[in-house]
């Protein structure tokens, strides 16, 4: 009799957890495909501050089922084209209550790039090629369903500095301590982000490391556009006039180009740079005088003088003048003559000058001045006309 | 009269459960067996435009021992039905109720379901690997409560019946 007790006992709780069993599966499948249905996502949101981007994807949900869908929680991990990870975003734990409506939450994924390694950052600036992207799901129906799914992707990256160019220096003009010269600069961007930034270039002198100049070019390239600019900089010239004026010199110096995005140095790079600076007076001459009587005690000079300017940027625009100096005196001077010599070019002219008849059997030196605007500097002949 | 290992029942009686037995049988082999074993290919029939993941997925879900069982689950309720109140009944519901807890237990696949897509499209030429894991081992538990009554119940029987 007790056994049968037990057996009907036994009989009933096995159609009332079958019931059970049954009817919470129907009541959490019914849930799940209810809230899983529901999803939305809306168009993703893009916004950069600073070094700062954050993209967010908006998402709503409704939960007409009677038990809470909880922890939905979102892992994005972006890995770049060397392995290294660039950024990891994890959402806040959300859970939605039975019954919501259209409950809206956004899934950040926030990109510190002052925060990737720079070797990451300077090869996701200009080189294209697939981004890893691996996205960690979760939530669950507590205690029946707990539901986690990771997707993993290669998406395709656009650099934001595509084909960048960096031309050959051209001259831009010069004073007496410095050359100024601009580097054409351009670059496609065929990225989604605005680039905003600048390239400057740093020189250094190569023998004593120290500065030489300097120069920066203010870049704002928005996405899908062509960029291009001259980055200008100045090279300081050395002190010596009478060296620029007359000796073939190399100067040489570390140019380091560099390009900053968003105040964060994405990319630099270090070139040996050698300028050639040629004489701005080459191959000076100065011939044997045309003597010719100009009154009763003096008479007339005629020196040919010429040179080559061997300088590829500089035109020479000055004056000449000679003076003649016996004992340290100067016994004579011509007047100043007009010279204007181009790059890569030549010159001659004629300097008179008138000394008294005695002096032309007199020894001394001939002191030949050439002053531009910029630099003077005098070199000394002998003279021993008798 | 029909003698069934000891316990008389009369013709109609017999009748009656093996008709039962061959119903329920049909039934087990149908939502045990055959629906299982031919899900995919219903779903592409019925439903052709079912997605393609989800068809993926169902190998990883319904796996061979879900069938091995489920077919092995036929002939015991079957013979449940046919001996019901024998001495064979106790025994039959321990053996009925441990086919039902593997089967469960296979459905379950042991509380965790998860596969693994491989190259699934994501647009415009992008492709994505999808690992989803889903634990149901408090579902799998409900489920599980019955077949241990059952067994529990076999016992029982097999001990009266002794």
């Amino acid at each position: 009799m007790k056994r049968s007790i037990a057996l009907a006992l036994i009989n009933s709780l096995i159609v009332v957890f079958v019931i059970a069993a049954f009817g919470i599966a129907f009541l959490v499948a019914a849930n799940a495909f209810g809230a899983a249905y529901s999803i939305r996502t809306g168009e993703p949101l893009f916004n950069s501050s600073g070094p700062v981007v954050q993209f967010s994807v908006p998402v709503s949900l409704s939960n007409p089922g009677p038990l809470a869908v909880s922890d939905i929680s979102l892992t994005a991990t972006v890995r770049g084209m060397d392995g290294e990870t660039i950024a990891v975003a994890p959402s806040a734990p959300v859970s939605v209550p039975p019954g919501a409506e259209d409950m809206r939450f956004e899934i950040p994924l926030i990109i510190n790039l002052s925060e990737i390694p720079g070797q990451s950052l300077s090869l996701l600036f200009q080189e294209s090629g697939n981004l890893s992207v691996e996205v960690d799901a979760e939530a669950g129906i507590a205690p029946f369903v707990r539901i986690t799914a990771s997707v993993s992707a290669e998406v395709p990256w656009s650099p934001p500095v595509q084909d960048l160019q960096i031309g050959d220096p051209a001259f831009l003009g010069y004073n007496s301590t410095h050359l100024s010269a601009s580097i054409p600069v351009s670059f496609r961007n065929t990225g989604e982000f605005v680039v905003d930034g600048s390239m400057n270039v740093t020189i250094l002198d190569a023998e004593t490391g120290a500065p030489a100049g300097a120069g920066a070019l203010g870049i704002y390239a928005p996405p899908q556009s062509d960029f291009s600019g001259d980055l200008v900089f100045a090279v300081r010239l050395p002190e010596n006039a009478t060296a620029l004026l007359f000796e073939d010199m190399t100067f040489r110096y570390n140019f380091t180009l560099g390009f900053d995005l968003y105040g964060i140095e994405v990319f630099s790079e270090t070139e040996p740079v050698d300028i050639e600076w040629g004489a701005l007076v080459s191959n000076p001459y100065l011939g044997s005088p045309a003597v010719s009587p100009h009154n009763l005690t003096f008479a007339s000079l005629a020196f040919p003088i010429g040179f080559e300017n061997a300088n590829d940027f500089v035109t020479l625009d000055g004056s000449v003048t000679v003076a003649l100096v016996i004992n340290d005196q100067t016994v004579a001077e011509s007047s100043p003559v007009y010279i204007h010599a181009p790059p890569d070019s030549s010159v001659s002219t004629e300097v008179v000058l008138q000394v008294p008849k005695w002096a032309l059997v007199a020894s001394g030196n001939l002191v030949v001045t050439l002053s531009t605007g910029l630099w003077s500097a005098s070199l000394e002949v002998p003279y021993n006309h008798g | 009269m029909v003698k069934l290992l000891g316990m008389e029942i009369s013709s109609a009686s017999f009748a009656f459960r093996v008709i039962s037995g061959v119903v329920l049988a049909s039934g087990a082999f149908l939502i045990l067996y055959f629906i299982p074993a031919n899900l995919a290919r219903f779903i592409t029939a019925y439903a052709p435009d079912a997605p393609q993941p989800a068809l993926a997925l169902l190998p990883s879900f319904i796996g061979p021992i879900i069938q091995v069982v489920g077919l092995a689950l036929v002939p015991v309720i079957f013979l449940c039905a046919l001996l019901r109140g024998t001495k064979a009944y106790g025994p039959l519901t321990i053996v009925l109720s441990l086919l039902s807890a593997a089967y469960i237990y296979s459905v379950f696949h042991g509380g965790v379901i998860s596969a693994l897509l491989t190259d699934l499209p994501l647009g415009d030429g992008m492709l994505a690997d999808l690992h989803i894991a889903i634990d149901l081992t408090w579902m799998m538990i409900a489920f599980l409560v019955p077949t241990i009554l059952g067994l529990i119940k076999g016992v029982v029987l097999t001990l009266k019946k002794g």
